[in-house]
């Protein structure tokens, strides 16, 4: 997509934000400001909203927001649809990524790609000028082309899907990526090819939001920020050393 | 009504006086039996199932008075593992039977002796888990309504297994006997009970039982039928169960002989995530034919059923499944499976089975599977490849397959007993347990 | 609601698209059914004396017979008395040529996809269209006869093979079969007729495209498939009507003879008028479809239900021969107050036969959809196999899906197995979908295509495609 001009505006800014599940308050006034070339960790332990917080930037209606704001290059987010918010550039990486039974995964792909760039007034892909972008980036993450015929994740391996997680972000090559857990499950190869598939998107004009909860994703990706959330906000803000911290005291340190 | 029905429904009108409610089930079931007799194989529930052999013979209702010593009880029913309450043509026998060590918190007595003492308890629960309309069986069982057994667990109950011999004598004549078994479990309470169905006497016995079952929220039942009677026997039984919020039913069937034996379950899962688990192992020879259909019906959400039945078909035999999982609107997050598997030991045995989903909900997991086929030719040659010989390697191979099926009994007695059950109808007898 | 479902709804808005009457004149007679009528119809069509008295034996053994209720189906009684037995478009003269066809006629079937001008033909689709009673066209039949394939209106079969019509009319699906087949046997009024000569592999597509115009009237068509030794043949068939709000019925026949080595493939995309939202109108689909497959020979059915208001079919195969194979691969769509109650009937006779089944059923709005199939072993069918899998996708909580397989087993040496599954479109995959930027009509399409690829995939292409649409149409108002 079109270079977007560093005019100072943040990709991604989320001001006290709130949302909750049921009567439960699961965000409690969480801020955030991502730039343009940034990458951002955000690490937590179980429970602290970190997947409730990706969701809720993607649009996924299990939580309701109850205050703040999040925009997205200035665009109100919260104002738009799911597929609205993919259009304008954020991809969401599944920590599950979901099974679509007969629904070919190469077929998906283009379906998507090309209702984004109709969206955005972009020319379509035709299937061949698809089929070479596909197996460029299928290259990158290193996945076996016989998996592109198969149904969205019907049957793959864990390590299988986030993979396609990884193909499908390097295809629709978003402005913001959130990745949602993408190192849970996976064994020290496929880390380094999700890492070598984040790298390569790394651009001044992309960001990227990685969500996990163990400090090993960050030895393959190095993120400028590292914020440390708790009880439904960000806690602690810091550098690769808080991440080293964490390892060293567990999460308990950080708890409220 | 044919001959048949008629001399099935003599003796229905001069039974001993008994309360206005018990009456009223009487009458009830006997105009319904009137109306409908006995169904035919146009009936969609008996399409494969031809009552003609039944109607061939005329049974007189049994004799109550009939004397059946404990010798000859156990010949037909094994030892007893615990309390045991004995029923001879539908009669309470006291001397037969043992309450001794009834688990506290359950009252098992006879229905007559219930009826008597606590009319209320049984006037509420009575006939109210069966319509009789088009299950002309039940029907008949009320039209006879007098003894059986009264089962009332207690919130507190808890713990061993509660046996029910029923006893069919037919010694001069053919007989029938309609025994009811009632079983109210208040909320909470749990229990195991254990139904034995034998026939004595050489002439064919026909048993029509009705079991009914009651369970207030959060109560389990572990419930067993074991149907043991000689080739010649007619056995019908309908057990339907009422489910409340939480309850818990696991039924497990055995039908091992008799000339027809038919079981119809009907279990309703009224209350919301109540589960239900039915079993059943079949297995017939020679022109025999055996036949279970089952009713599951999920009323309230978040219910899960599971269903498996087991059928092994020799000679000329007929195996017939009919099971339904029935998914009512708003019975949202139910999780329902269902599956038949069949093994055809001979060219002239025959199996029908109709595993059916009806489903009136988009939020639920439901499923069924089935299949039919003989036993595995690579394992048979396997086994014989190893020096068994091929009658005692075909019977260790049925066992495999109908292993599952015992081993699913959770009271160990009656687990040993319906192993030798099994096995000593198969090649190499009760030795095949030693391999297994 | 949420918001998901409410745009489900808005998306699936749309109307059924061939809803429109053609204006031409029509010949039709009297309405009622007695014996007069029969005969009339088989005097207006100039029938040798075979087939009026095979529609006397018909229509006498049907007065014999009740109506069949063991169906899960609802309906209000059919008045047989009020309904027009044979409607033909007129003036119809011999046509020298395609381009002679009734210029509305050749409008209507145009509006419909199906070009019947010499130069706008679908490429390898040799097409015959009936038109309510008759048959108004066949393409490509010069072509096809120069390699021996007879393929055109089941009443030019009569009049220049009747030889062959007389020997397989009735062999696969007798008179006596059933109450609506019955009916059909006294009453049909046109259909297609091919026959594939021994060893030829059909060059093209046959295709027979059915439309119920008139009103009143029943469309009662008869299609015989003949193919001899070693012979392969594809037929598709398509059907649509106009909308009205009285229901109309379509009780067809579909006869396949596949002989020893023989191949037919048998796919219908069945649209007729549904009825509308509130089940008003819509066609009655009573429908016999069966065929007989001799030694090594292999017939395949596939179908894509979609219309009417009551679907009532069980294309099946009689495995006659040693080594046969049958399969089913069906779509079945109920939407709104739509009912179909479908499947198939595999009966295995010869050794070594094989048969699948593959039914996807989807369920909508108060929409009701039954799967119901036989598999029967006789007791000669050593080695004989089967496999089913019946699944169903339910979209809203006021629909209903039913799985009733019959599996009767005669043969120890037999294996069948049978599986059913019941399933939603998840939250979760509709937003999987949303998140890569996929709008939920699309989604929703995409989903229920993917449930149903493993049937769709046996259809010819130019079906598929058209197939697919179709199902995503046919959701319309399918939630809230």
């Amino acid at each position: 997509m079109s270079q977007q001009p560093n005019d100072g505006t943040p990709l991604l800014e989320v001001r006290a934000l709130q949302a909750r599940i049921d009567d439960k308050a699961i965000l409690k006034g969480l801020d955030l400001t991502v730039m343009p070339g940034e990458v951002h960790a955000i690490m937590g332990p179980n429970g602290s909203g970190k997947s409730t917080f990706a969701g809720v930037l993607a649009g996924r209606d299990r939580a309701e927001v109850t205050g703040g704001s999040a925009t997205l290059d200035g665009k109100d987010l919260l104002a738009m649809a799911p597929e609205e918010r993919a259009v304008a550039g954020l991809f969401l990486g599944f920590q599950y990524p979901v099974e679509i039974p007969g629904v070919g995964n190469m077929y998906f792909l283009r379906t998507a790609l090309n209702a984004q760039r109709r969206a955005r007034g972009e020319e379509e892909l035709d299937a061949v000028d698809f089929l070479g972008l596909a197996k460029e980036k299928m290259k990158l993450v290193e996945m076996d082309p016989a998996f592109m015929n198969r149904g969205v994740n019907e049957g793959f391996s864990g390590g299988e899907k986030k993979r396609n997680e990884v193909l499908q972000m390097a295809v629709l090559e978003p402005r913001l990526s959130i990745l949602d857990e993408i190192d849970s499950g996976l064994d020290i190869d496929a880390l380094r090819v999700v890492a070598r598939g984040v790298e390569a998107l790394r651009s001044p004009d992309r960001a990227t939001l990685l969500v996990t909860h163990y400090q090993r994703l960050l030895e393959y990706i190095v993120p400028d920020k590292i914020h440390v959330m708790a009880g439904g906000r960000i806690v602690r803000t810091g550098g690769r050393e808080l991440a080293l911290e964490l390892e060293k005291k567990g999460y308990a340190w950080v708890e409220p | 009504m044919n001959e048949a029905a008629r001399s099935l429904l003599a003796g229905a009108e001069s039974l001993p006086s008994a309360p206005e409610f018990v009456a009223s089930v009487r009458r009830a079931g006997r105009e319904a039996f009137e109306r409908e007799g006995l169904p035919t194989t146009r009936q969609e529930d008996w399409r494969f199932t031809s009552l003609a052999p039944l109607a061939a013979h005329s049974f007189g209702r049994g004799d109550p008075a009939e004397q059946v010593t404990p010798a000859e009880l156990e010949r037909v029913a094994g030892k007893s593992f615990g309390p045991r309450l004995v029923f001879v043509n539908g009669r309470f026998d006291a001397g037969l039977s043992t309450a001794h060590g009834l688990p506290a918190g359950v009252h098992a007595s006879s229905l007559h002796h219930a009826i008597a003492v606590s009319p209320a308890l049984v006037e509420r629960s009575l006939a109210r888990t069966v319509a009789v309309g088009g299950r002309p069986f039940a029907a008949l069982n009320g039209a006879f309504l007098g003894d059986g057994a009264f089962v009332h667990v207690d919130a507190a109950a808890r713990g061993g297994p509660v046996e029910l011999v029923f006893a069919t004598v037919a010694r001069d004549r053919p007989a029938a006997c309609h025994p009811r078994v009632l079983v109210v479990a208040d909320a909470g309470g749990e229990a195991t009970l254990v139904e034995t169905y034998v026939a004595i006497g050489e002439h064919p016995a026909l048993t029509n039982a009705v079991t009914e079952v009651s369970l207030g929220d959060g109560a389990r039942l572990d419930h067993y039928q074991v149907q043991d009677q000689p080739a010649s026997a007619f056995h019908h039984a309908t057990l339907a169960v009422l489910q409340g919020k939480g309850t818990r039913l696991s039924s497990h069937s055995t039908a091992l002989g008799g000339a027809l034996s038919r079981s119809d379950v009907l279990a309703r899962l009224a209350g919301e995530g109540a589960e239900t688990h039915l079993a059943g192992l079949y297995m017939a020879d020679g022109g025999r034919l055996v036949d279970n259909h089952s009713v599951i019906e999920h009323a309230g959400p978040g219910g899960t059923s599971r269903e498996l039945f087991k059928g092994i078909l020799d000679g000329e035999s007929r195996g017939v499944f009919a099971g339904r999982i029935r998914v009512l609107e708003g019975a949202v997050k139910t999780d329902a499976h269902q599956s038949n598997s069949n093994l055809l030991l001979s060219r002239d045995a025959i199996v029908d089975s109709m595993p059916q989903l009806e489903i009136y909900t988009d939020e639920v997991k439901a499923g069924h599977g089935g299949t039919v086929g003989e036993l595995d030719a690579d394992a048979l040659f396997y086994l014989r490849s190893r020096g068994i010989p091929a009658a005692a390697a075909r019977g260790l191979l049925i066992y495999a397959f109908a292993r599952e099926m015992v081993d699913r009994v959770a009271v160990p007695a009656l687990r040993d007993r319906l192993g030798r059950l099994v096995a000593g109808r198969l090649p190499g007898g009760v030795a095949i347990l030693e391999g297994a | 609601m949420t918001d998901a479902n409410r745009e489900l709804t808005e998306i699936t808005e749309q109307k059924y698209k061939y809803g429109f009457v053609t204006d031409v004149a029509e010949d039709r007679i009297r309405k009622g059914l007695d014996e007069d009528i029969v005969r009339l119809i088989s005097s207006k069509k100039n029938e040798p004396a075979f087939l009026l008295d095979f529609r006397l034996k018909a229509f006498r053994h049907w007065l014999t017979l009740e109506e069949p209720t063991w169906a899960k189906v609802r309906y209000n009684p059919i008045d047989y008395q009020e309904i027009v037995y044979y409607s033909a478009p007129k003036p119809r003269k011999k046509l020298a040529s395609m381009d002679e066809v009734d210029p509305e006629l050749r409008e209507a079937f145009a509006k419909l996809g199906i070009p019947l001008e010499e130069q706008k033909r679908l490429s390898n689709v040799a097409v015959d269209a009936v038109f309510d009673s008759v048959s108004v066209a066949t393409t490509f039949k010069k072509k096809l006869a120069d390699m021996g394939v007879i393929f055109g209106s089941f009443s030019d079969a009569v009049r220049e093979h009747p030889e062959l019509v007389e020997r397989y009319l009735g062999s696969v699906v007798p008179y006596t079969d059933n109450y609506f087949a019955t009916l059909n046997s006294a009453v049909f009024s046109d259909g297609s007729f091919a026959y594939i000569p021994k060893g030829v592999r059909c060059p093209m597509e046959l295709s027979t495209y059915f439309r119920i115009n008139a009103a009143d009237t029943g469309q009662f068509e008869r299609t015989l498939i003949v193919a001899d030794e070693g012979s392969h043949v594809s037929y598709l068939e398509g059907c649509t009507a106009p909308q009205r709000d009285q229901n109309q019925l379509h009780a067809a026949v579909v006869e396949l003879v596949a002989l020893d080595g023989a191949e037919i493939k048998y796919s219908t995309v069945q649209n007729w008028y549904p009825g509308d939202a509130e089940g008003r109108g819509g066609i009655f689909n009573f429908v016999t479809k069966r065929g007989k497959a001799m030694k090594r020979s292999k017939i395949s059915w596939t179908q894509v239900e979609t219309g009417s208001a009551i679907t009532w079919k069980y294309p099946s195969c009689i495995l006659q021969g040693d080594d046969s194979v049958g399969e089913f691969y069906s779509v079945a769509l109920a939407n709104h107050r739509q009912q179909a109650d479908t499947g198939t009937k595999m009966i295995h006779i010869g050794k070594n036969t094989r048969s699948t089944i593959v039914s996807k059923g989807i369920s909508a709005g108060h929409g009701q959809n039954t799967y119901r199939g036989q598999v029967k072993i006789m007791k000669g069918a050593d080695g004989a196999r089967n496999h089913s899998q019946c699944d169903s996708l339910l979209i809203g909580g006021h629909c209903g899906a039913h799985t009733f397989p019959y599996i009767e087993a005669r043969n120890p040496t037999a294996q069948v197995e049978h599986e059913a599954t019941t399933s939603k479109i998840s939250e979760d995959q509709l937003f999987y979908c949303r998140q890569r930027g996929i709008k939920e009509e699309d989604a929703v399409s995409m989903i229920v295509n993917g449930f149903a690829r493993q049937v769709l995939k046996e259809l010819p292409m130019e079906f598929a495609v058209e197939a697919q649409k179709l199902l995503g149409m046919s959701l319309e108002g399918s939630v809230g």
